[in-house]
């Protein structure tokens, strides 16, 4: 378990995601409008290509298990448009796939991914 | 081969004793389907026994066998199915006898077993007719998985290198289809002196005969084989196989024979047990009643076995109805019947549209005919009317079958025809069509499952809303396919009726079509996503609105795409100007206006393409594709291509891609303008203008249309006193020709009407609509587009003028833009935190240049690193 620094807040632009190499693995970092971070793997099953770090990010309406309405963030493959649940990484479209999803978190200005 | 039983013993049923299907077909296999649906897998111990060594399959898509040659690609069991409802299914096992005094079968192996209920489902096999010579084993029939196997297997010697078919029906030049796939030299020897006699007339036949033997294929007719020569003692061994004999004297040389020519109900069991008591057609068959029963207690015949009515239905469909009708039978629901069965069809035969309703032939007392015929395009339609030419009675289409579900419905329904019945099959007339509300309830929709208007309008109104619940709930549209627009329209049209609005939302963050989100932007000069999304939307967004109003944003005020509040909204493509390919790398598309290239800027195309290792192609536009550029290359390699002076071609833009053009009258004898010059002026006009969908042009020097301008959104083809301008033309997945808009215009006027258009269909189309579907969906069409742009009868001209104007000066070359932005540039990186690429990205070399490669290959490469 240990803490990695990745960037700097202003790296990323609002409502987008960059890509991080992390002891050798590639690991998407998103900034949400509301400075937000996620982490998920940059590694698309789907197409087989290392591109999630490109795509659209895209909320959707759910009944959650309290049943009230919640936002959930995913973000779009940019190849195929499969989507992924930001908070874990759970493809929306495919029950049977899943990414793994990072702690990120924000230190002062700092992008810090934690427990990798 | 030994046989193999499937499944386990049932030992749970209300001991209602033994229900016993012969056959696993396709309809066999229907009816344990229907059977489980109706519980009576809890009621008897259902066995079914199955000539064959595999569980039933899909023959209608056998052909498909020898592209992919993977049978369990064609399987329809699920064997867990048949499992946990305990179907026990006996695999190899043929069942030889009958007795239905004593209610038992007995199979090959001696086995015998009692039943309580039998169902004969033992399909049809191919008609060999008694030819002298048709033992050799090159000969064949085209049935089963193991006829095929046997096919390819004869295929693939060395020596054999021509095919014949005998038999020129609908499965007759499906065979031959597969004989030209198998890259043989294909012929097919008909009888009749026509092809597809059933379901053609005359004239069709000979239509689809010129079509088919444009395609490579020779057709005999009117011969008949008297005798087939075996020639393999022949001294010489370049002979072929056979020969066959016909009764004129003539003779053709071949290396394998495929019999195709009609099918006989298989009633073997039956006809070999004359003491079973079961009553025969008088042409073979089973004979059924309204409720597929056989004159024997408890035993039943469905599918192509089976005859009703002096009929044996050679098509999945009715064989599914019987099925479904004898699993209620002997759950004990008598009310369904068999009552016959619609045998038109339609279907692509070796890429020739065919289609043939009812009474083809014009053979009912006093009938009318209607004929329309283009021999240029090859194509045939016939309508047969009553006499009193009320009724459609019959249709063929050949080379062309749009218009076939509408006769269908026409036929199927008894609807009164229009006063000109020719008009239903006259080229570029506006047809009749018949709306979904003129039809009755019982209309069929889909006839692979036999769906009606009805029943599908009822599973609108229990909360079946999207074309897919209704697949599931009804099945219709999961068949062949073809009645999906029907379906839509009837989803469409019923929750019209049950009062809910179609919904035409964007998406679920804005209640608005493309449309009012772009009256609203220009109306309250919206600038931003978040400004709209906080007026008029909710949510976050997604990657459906995003991208549609960055589009529309850049429709109305052309702002630079790569801004900060902007580039979150763009797709893909538009993110790092490139069109990302299967392995996240890039492509690189240059503008070449026109086609016209100098040779200083090809040798930097070449240098540049060099240096970086990329992949050339010239594209289907005119122009230079470099493939497999990675995502931090993109920068250096546009600095040095703007350098050049290259500008972004936009090819991963929704807006204009090329200004085809042919070479004008600058060099080509035949040319009566510029069209090259012409071609610059507008490529230059309109290049990045964002629009709903994306734009292409084509200008041509004279009438010989050399750059195909009349399958673009905009065509201009030269004349004597100026441009013929044609709109709307599409090539792609479904082709449109563009329509002729205006005569002889000068320059001036041309551009002026072509600014007007792009900004009217910028304002007025839905999302990711080209100009053809647009068009299509204007009410008044091409007259009322017209009057809107020429005569200016919206009096909106002069606006539209003014937008594009704007447009045309805001233009930036998006590259040179990015190129000289380090903060942009930033984003040009694999990783944040890291100068590495990505090792993901793996290249091979084929033809000499690179190309992704695949799993495969990446996974060798790696080992060899390794060791
Ligand atoms: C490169 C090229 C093929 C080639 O090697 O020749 C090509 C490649 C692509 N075409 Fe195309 N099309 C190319 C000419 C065409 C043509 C021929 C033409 O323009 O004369 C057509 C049919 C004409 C037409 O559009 O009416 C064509 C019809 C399509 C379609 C179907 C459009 C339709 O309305 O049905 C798509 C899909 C889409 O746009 O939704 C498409 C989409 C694509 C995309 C963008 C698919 C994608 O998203 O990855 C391809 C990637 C291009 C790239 O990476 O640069 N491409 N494409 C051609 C580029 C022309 C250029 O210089 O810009
Ligand atoms: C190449 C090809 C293309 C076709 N295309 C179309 C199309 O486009 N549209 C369409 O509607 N139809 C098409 N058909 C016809 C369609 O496949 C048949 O209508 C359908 O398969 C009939 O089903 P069935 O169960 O009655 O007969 P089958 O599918 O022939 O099944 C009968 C089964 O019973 C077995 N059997 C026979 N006797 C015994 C016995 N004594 N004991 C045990 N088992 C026995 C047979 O081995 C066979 O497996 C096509 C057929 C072929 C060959
Ligand atoms: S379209 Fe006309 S001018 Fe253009 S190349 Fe062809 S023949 Fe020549
Ligand atoms: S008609 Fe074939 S799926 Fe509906």
């Amino acid at each position: 378990m240990k803490q990695h620094t990745i960037c700097r807040l202003n790296d990323i632009i609002p409502d987008t995601g960059v890509c991080a190499l992390i002891e050798g693995k590639q690991i998407a970092i998103f900034r949400t409008k509301k400075n937000d971070l996620f982490a998920l793997d940059n590694y698309d099953p789907f197409s087989q290509a290392n591109v999630l770090s490109r795509g659209l990010i895209g909320g959707t309406m759910i009944v959650n298990e309290t049943g009230t309405d919640e936002e959930v963030l995913y973000v779009a493959s940019p190849i195929y448009k499969q989507r992924f649940n930001l908070a874990t990484g759970q493809c929306l479209d495919d029950g049977n796939v899943t990414l793994a999803a990072y702690h990120v978190a924000l230190n002062n200005d700092t992008v810090m991914l934690q427990n990798f | 081969m030994s046989s193999t039983t499937i499944g386990t013993k049932n030992t749970n049923t209300e001991s209602k004793g033994n229900l016993v299907v012969i056959g696993n077909g396709m309809v066999g296999h229907h009816f344990v389907e229907r059977a489980i649906e109706q519980g009576l897998h809890e009621q008897f111990e259902i066995h079914v026994f199955a000539e064959e060594d595999r569980p039933a399959y899909d023959r209608v898509y056998l052909s498909s066998y020898f592209e992919h040659k993977d049978a369990s690609k064609l399987n329809l069991v699920d064997l867990t199915t048949y499992d946990s409802s305990k179907i026990q299914l006996h695999l190899n096992q043929r069942v030889v006898e009958i007795d239905s005094i004593n209610q038992s079968i007995t199979t090959q192996a001696g086995e015998k077993i009692e039943y309580s209920e039998l169902v004969l489902a033992t399909g049809s096999y191919p008609f060999v007719p008694p030819i002298p010579g048709r033992e050799h084993p090159h000969c064949h029939v085209y049935r089963t998985i193991a006829d095929l196997d046997e096919i390819l297997a004869i295929a693939e010697l060395p020596k054999v290198k021509k095919g014949v078919v005998v038999g020129g029906g609908l499965l007759g030049l499906e065979a031959a289809k597969a004989l030209v796939t198998l890259g043989l030299d294909t012929y097919v020897v008909e009888f009749a002196p026509q092809l597809m006699g059933v379901q053609l007339d005359a004239a069709g036949g000979e239509i689809l005969k010129r079509k088919i033997e444009a395609l490579g294929v020779t057709v005999l007719t009117g011969k008949n084989t008297q005798d087939i020569v075996s020639n393999t003692d022949s001294a010489d061994s370049d002979a072929n196989y056979l020969t066959m004999q016909f009764t004129d004297g003539s003779s053709l040389d071949t290396d394998m024979i495929v019999f195709s020519a009609g099918i006989r109900p298989q009633d073997g069991i039956i006809k070999n047990n004359p003491e079973c008591g079961i009553t025969m057609g008088a042409r073979g068959g089973i004979l059924i009643d309204e409720q597929c029963r056989t004159n024997a207690e408890h035993v039943y015949a469905i599918g192509e076995c089976a005859v009703w009515n002096n009929q044996v239905f050679g098509l999945v469909a009715p064989g599914y109805s019987m099925a479904s009708i004898c699993a209620a039978q002997i759950a004990g629901n008598q009310e369904q019947r068999f009552t016959g069965a619609d045998m038109s069809t339609k279907l692509k035969l070796m890429g020739v549209d065919v289609g043939s309703i009812g009474d083809a032939h014009g053979a009912a007392d006093n009938s009318l005919s209607y004929l329309y015929q283009n021999p240029a395009e090859g194509i045939y339609k016939k309508l047969v009317t009553t006499a009193n030419n009320k009724r459609l009675l019959g249709a063929v289409l050949v080379g062309d079958t749009e218009d076939y579900n509408n006769l269908l419905q026409l036929y199927l329904n008894d609807i009164d025809l229009p006063a000109h019945p020719e008009s239903l099959i006259l080229p570029n007339v506006e047809k009749p069509m018949m709306g979904i509300d003129n039809l009755p309830d019982t209309a069929t929709i889909c006839s692979c499952y036999n769906v009606s208007k009805g029943a599908i309008c009822s599973a609108v109104a229990n909360g079946a809303y999207s074309i897919s619940d209704i697949k599931t709930v009804t099945s219709a549209g999961t068949g062949c396919g073809g009645c999906a627009p029907m379906v839509k329209d009837t989803v469409s049209y019923q929750l019209k009726t049950l009062g809910f609005e179609v919904n035409n939302d964007l998406c679920e963050h804005f209640a608005y079509s493309r449309q009012d989100l772009y009256s609203l932007i220009r109306v309250h000069g919206i600038k931003t996503f978040d400004e709209l999304l906080t007026e008029h939307g909710r949510g976050h967004g997604c990657e459906i609105c995003k991208p549609t109003v960055a589009s529309i944003l850049a429709s109305c005020w052309n702002d630079y795409v790569l801004k900060p509040e902007l580039t979150p909204l763009q797709d893909s493509n538009d993110y790092y100007l490139g069109n990302i390919q299967k392995d996240g790398t890039y492509s690189v598309v240059p503008r070449v206006p026109g086609g016209e290239i100098t040779a200083d800027k090809l040798i930097v195309l070449g240098q540049v393409a060099k240096e970086f290792n990329l992949y050339t192609k010239i594209t289907g536009g005119q122009r230079v594709d470099l493939f497999g550029a990675r995502m931090e290359q993109l920068p250096d390699i546009w600095t040095q291509l703007v350098q050049a002076g290259f500008e972004t071609g936009h090819a991963y833009g929704k807006s204009l891609r090329t200004v085809k053009s042919c070479i004008g009258n600058n060099w080509c004898r035949y040319g009566v303008d510029d069209s090259i010059g012409l071609a610059l002026r507008l490529e230059d006009r309109y290049k990045g203008v964002r629009s709903p969908h994306k734009i292409k042009m084509g200008v041509s020097g004279c009438m010989r249309e050399c750059a195909e301008a009349q399958s673009k959104d905009f065509g201009m083809i030269a004349t004597e006193n100026g441009w013929n301008l044609f709109v709307c033309g599409n090539g792609g997945i479904t082709p449109r020709h563009a329509e002729l808009f205006a005569t002889d215009l000068d320059t001036e006027t041309l551009v002026r009407y072509i600014d007007r258009i792009i900004m009217f269909y910028i304002k007025t189309a839905d999302k990711l609509q080209r100009t053809s579907k647009w068009r299509e969906s204007l009410e008044g069409g091409l007259e009322y587009l017209q009057a809107v742009i020429i005569e200016d009868s919206l009096g909106i001209a002069e606006e539209l003028e003014a937008q594009m104007e704007l447009l045309i000066e805001n233009y930036v070359c998006e590259w040179a833009e990015t190129i000289n932005d380090t903060e942009k540039l930033k984003r040009f990186r694999h990783f944040v935190n890291s100068e590495q690429g990505d090792d993901n990205v793996v290249f091979v070399t084929e033809r000499d240049q690179i190309r992704p490669a695949t799993d495969a290959e990446k996974s060798a490469i790696q080992v060899v690193e390794l060791a």
